[in-house]
Parts: C-alpha cells; sequence; structure tokens
C-alpha cells in the first residue's frame, strides 16, 4: 500500500464519510455526506482505490437499472485513514488554540 | 410547428433541433473540459467555478450561434469560434500559451465560418418573414434535463476511461443518476452529469496514473532485489 503524496481536505471529508460508515458507500451518497459535488468524488475514489486503501464491488441487487458501485476500505487503508484524519484533528484543534495549526498529531494516531 | 424568426434580410438557417442540441452538447463538453484543463492549478473551489462558468457559457454560445449565426451578432459567432479553437489546448497540453492561441485563433476562425454540423443549409427566402424548421417541442424534447443528462455522463465515462472500463464508469454514473429523486429531479440530475463532466479529466488523470502504476508494478514483480530479472520459465531454465 502506498501512502497518499497530495492530501487535500476533499480527500480527508471523503475517507472521514467511508470510516463513519454512516451511509451506504456509494458515489452519490459519499458525495452528499461529505458535501462535494457529486462529479469531484470519484476522481478521490479512483485515486484511494489506486492506493490500494479501498476496493470496490457492484452491488448485488435484482432490482432493474444501473447498479451501483459500492467503495469499502481495505485494513490497510482504514489504518491510514484513522492517522490522517486524527492528524487533522490535530490540526483542527492546534488552530482553535490559537496555535496557528502547529500541533502534532496524537500520539496514537502516528 | 414552425418558429418565425427577425432574422437577416436574405437568408436563413434551417436546421434541425438536433443540430442545436448537438452544438450545445459540444459547447458544454468544450467548456467543462477546457475548464478542467485549466483547474488542474488551482484550488478545488475556483474550478468547480470555473468549470460551471465554461459549461454555462457554452450552452449560451451553442444556442445563439445556433440561431443567429448569420445575423447582426458577429461577437457570438466569433465568440464561439474560439471557443472552439481553444480546445486545440486540449489536443496539445504543454503549448506555449502564444503558439496555442494562435493555433486556436485560426482553428476558431475556420470553425464559426466553416460550421461544422453536416445539418445546417442556407435557404433564400424573400419578404421580411423568416422561417425556421426549429421547433420548440423538438428543441425541449432533445435538451430535456434527463436525456441530456444520460449523455453528457456517457460522455464523461468516454472521457475519463479506456474502452475495457468504459462500461463500469457508464454504469455507475447512471446509477448515480438514478439515485438522484424527489422534486426537481430532472435539473439535479443534469447538475449532477455536469459535475461528473467536468470531473472526467482529473478521473482520466488518476485512472492513467493507476495504469502506469500497474506497468511500474509489473516491471518491479519481473525483478529481483538485486534488481536481477527473475525467471518464470520453470525448472528447466
Amino acid at each position: 500500500m502506498a501512502g497518499l503524496s497530495r492530501v487535500t481536505p476533499a480527500t480527508l471529508d471523503v475517507l472521514e464519510v467511508l470510516l463513519n460508515g454512516e451511509v451506504e458507500p456509494y458515489g452519490l451518497a459519499i458525495a452528499k455526506r461529505a458535501g462535494l459535488a457529486t462529479g469531484s468524488v470519484f476522481p478521490i475514489l479512483a485515486r484511494l482505490e489506486r492506493l490500494a486503501w479501498i476496493t470496490s464491488n457492484w452491488e448485488e441487487t435484482d432490482r432493474p437499472g444501473p447498479r451501483r458501485r459500492l467503495y469499502g476500505f481495505t485494513p490497510e487503508g482504514m489504518a491510514g485513514a484513522r492517522v490522517l484524519l486524527a492528524e487533522r484533528r490535530g490540526r483542527g484543534a492546534g488552530q482553535r488554540r490559537g496555535l496557528g495549526g502547529f500541533s502534532s498529531a496524537p500520539e496514537g494516531a502516528r | 410547428m414552425t418558429a418565425t424568426l427577425d432574422a437577416a434580410p436574405h437568408a436563413v438557417l434551417v436546421a434541425p433541433s438536433r443540430a442545436l442540441a448537438r452544438r450545445a452538447v459540444v459547447g458544454v463538453v468544450t467548456g467543462l473540459c477546457l475548464a478542467s484543463t485549466l483547474a488542474d492549478a488551482l484550488p478545488a473551489d475556483p474550478t468547480h467555478a470555473v468549470a460551471t462558468a465554461g459549461a454555462a457559457l457554452g450552452l449560451v454560445l451553442g444556442a445563439f450561434t445556433h440561431r443567429h449565426p448569420l445575423r447582426g451578432r458577429p461577437c457570438f459567432g466569433a465568440l464561439a469560434g474560439a471557443y472552439i479553437g481553444s480546445t486545440v489546448w486540449l489536443l496539445c497540453p504543454g503549448t506555449p500559451a502564444a503558439e496555442t492561441a494562435a493555433v486556436s485563433a485560426v482553428v476558431g476562425a475556420v470553425a464559426s465560418v466553416r460550421r461544422p454540423s453536416s445539418g445546417w443549409r442556407l435557404v433564400s427566402v424573400g419578404g421580411g418573414v423568416r422561417r425556421t424548421a426549429l421547433s420548440a417541442r423538438q428543441v425541449t424534447r432533445e435538451l430535456r434535463p434527463g436525456t441530456l443528462a444520460h449523455s453528457l455522463v456517457g460522455v464523461a465515462a468516454a472521457i475519463a476511461v479506456d474502452d475495457q472500463r468504459q462500461a463500469r464508469y457508464t454504469e455507475e454514473f447512471r446509477a448515480t443518476l438514478a439515485e438522484i429523486t424527489g422534486p426537481l429531479a430532472a435539473p439535479r440530475r443534469l447538475w449532477c452529469s455536469l459535475t461528473i463532466l467536468s470531473n472526467a479529466a482529473l478521473l482520466r488523470a488518476e485512472l492513467g496514473e493507476a495504469a502506469d502504476t500497474d506497468t511500474d508494478t509489473g516491471r518491479r514483480d519481473m525483478h529481483n532485489v538485486a534488481g536481477k530479472p527473475i525467471q518464470h520459465g520453470g525448472d528447466g531454465e
């Protein structure tokens, strides 16, 4: 598994949605939950899939029409996502304390 | 149904409504592709603004240049020409700006003078009343948001991926559209398809990198840690 070379806020939003698991993990639902434009989610998902952070499969359904593509973390991807999100939370907390975003991630996240 | 236009004195354009839809779609696709290309250098939020502006401009220019290409609105024709010409940029990314502008201007000029749509023809008519074959109903049907949205995601999939993976993304995008229900579903689907289309170039870049990674991985797999090729031939070799 490779690390993410560029971690945008949108990527972190997508990771957070996938990690929370509050919605069915397909493109539109992920985009809605993350507050992103639908189209912008697919390149992010493609990048995560390329890095083997997530995998995708067609949903198994009998309903007519096009099938949804469901995304899910690999074990490595889930660990990486947790680290990145912990770092973001750490930065956010640091900024709230007036440290200008230079706070480090929690110990356990490294 | 025949619509009456306040058109040029001696010529009107008779064109099927498909040409209008086609030109509008070309405008949108061009605008979005261009915006996506330009957007690489921009942060995330302006990307969407540029893409949206490109799409809107494409639609407006498509509509205007279809209905009034020979009338006293040369600016629209010129803009449309330059707009079409600017697609040259997509074909030759990295070309110096001056050369790109020159080539774009030439292609744009040709495109604005010689309309590429074969469905267009000039008909000489007399008198002040000009007619066109444009039917409001036909135009409405061709530009129905639902129909257009499905076409646009098909185009997006074609832009984004190669033939092998196109079916996957087409189905995924169409499933996404199908999930949009409720009030104003049709325009929301259209908007969704536009955002997908505007990110098609980026998706293509990501998937292209994936292909490169696969190739590199394959190459690495063929070598051991000492950098020597691993023989897969069998015991006898």
